[in-house]
C-alpha cells in the first residue's frame, strides 16, 4: 500500500515538473529572439515537423534572396521601399504586428491587412505583405485599415 | 518552365508546366498549363491576388493567366485587421 502511495507521489511531481518545465521553454520559445532568428532557420530542415511552415520557410527565402533573407532572419522585420512614395519604406513584422509606414526615418502610421482566412504560415505572411505592395500598393493602402500616431494607446 | 503557387495553409500548393513542351504538342503538358489557367480563374474568383515574379524585377500584378511567366503566386483574399 505505501508503495503504491509512493508511486502515486512520485507520479505527480513528476507531471509538475514537466509542466514547469514546458512553461520554462515556452517563454524563453516566445520571445523574439526565436521567434525571428532561431525557429525560422530550423524549419528549413526536412525534419521539421510542420510541413506547412518548412514550405512556406523555403518559398520566403527562394523569393527573397539570400542577402534580404539573411536581413530578415537578423532584424526579425522585412523593409519594402515604397514603388510610388520617395523616402517611403514599409516594415514588415515578421509574426504577428502590424507593417509600420516609416517616411525619411520616422514612424507615420501602422497598417492592419490580413488574410481573410486563417492558418497561413508566419512566411507566407510576409511574402503576401511583400508582393502586394510591390505589385499594387494603392489596393494595399485602400484594403488596410490604418492606424495614425494620434490613435495609439 | 513556370509555376503556379497558391499560398495557403499547407504553406503553398504549386502547378508546374513545360511551356515548350506543350508547345510542341506534349499533350501532359498542354494538360498541366489547361489546370493551372482553372486554378487561377478559380482562385480569382475567390477574391485571391495574382502576382507575377521573377528574379530582379519587381512583382507585377496581373489579371489574366500568363503561361509565358517563369512564377506566379497567388494570394488569398486579404481585409484590414
Amino acid at each position: 500500500m505505501l508503495y503504491m502511495a509512493n508511486i502515486v507521489a512520485g507520479s505527480i511531481i513528476t507531471v509538475i515538473l514537466l509542466m514547469l518545465l514546458l512553461k520554462f521553454v515556452g517563454l524563453f520559445a516566445d520571445t523574439p529572439f526565436f521567434r525571428t532568428r532561431v525557429w525560422p532557420q530550423l524549419r528549413l530542415h526536412p525534419w521539421w515537423p510542420a510541413p506547412a511552415e518548412r514550405t512556406a520557410e523555403t518559398l520566403l527565402r527562394h523569393l527573397l534572396g539570400q542577402e534580404q533573407y539573411l536581413t530578415l532572419c537578423m532584424n526579425g522585420y522585412l523593409d519594402v521601399p515604397s514603388p510610388s512614395i520617395p523616402g517611403r519604406i514599409y516594415r514588415i513584422p515578421r509574426g504577428p504586428g502590424q507593417v509600420q509606414v516609416i517616411e525619411h526615418n520616422e514612424l507615420r502610421e501602422r497598417l492592419c491587412v490580413q488574410p481573410a482566412s486563417n492558418g497561413l504560415p508566419d512566411a507566407d505572411v510576409v511574402l503576401m505583405h511583400k508582393l502586394l505592395i510591390e505589385s499594387d500598393e494603392r489596393a494595399y493602402l485602400l484594403t488596410a485599415n490604418h492606424f495614425p500616431r494620434a490613435i495609439w494607446y | 518552365m513556370g509555376v503556379l503557387r497558391v499560398l495557403s495553409h499547407h504553406g503553398d500548393d504549386r502547378i508546374v508546366w513545360d511551356r515548350s513542351a506543350a508547345e510542341q504538342g506534349d499533350l501532359d503538358a498542354q494538360a498541366a498549363i489547361r489546370e493551372a489557367e482553372r486554378i487561377f480563374a478559380e482562385q480569382r474568383m475567390r477574391g485571391a491576388t495574382a502576382v507575377k515574379v521573377a528574379p530582379d524585377r519587381p512583382a507585377e500584378r496581373i489579371e489574366r493567366f500568363d503561361p509565358a511567366a517563369e512564377e506566379i503566386v497567388m494570394i488569398p483574399r486579404v481585409v484590414g485587421g
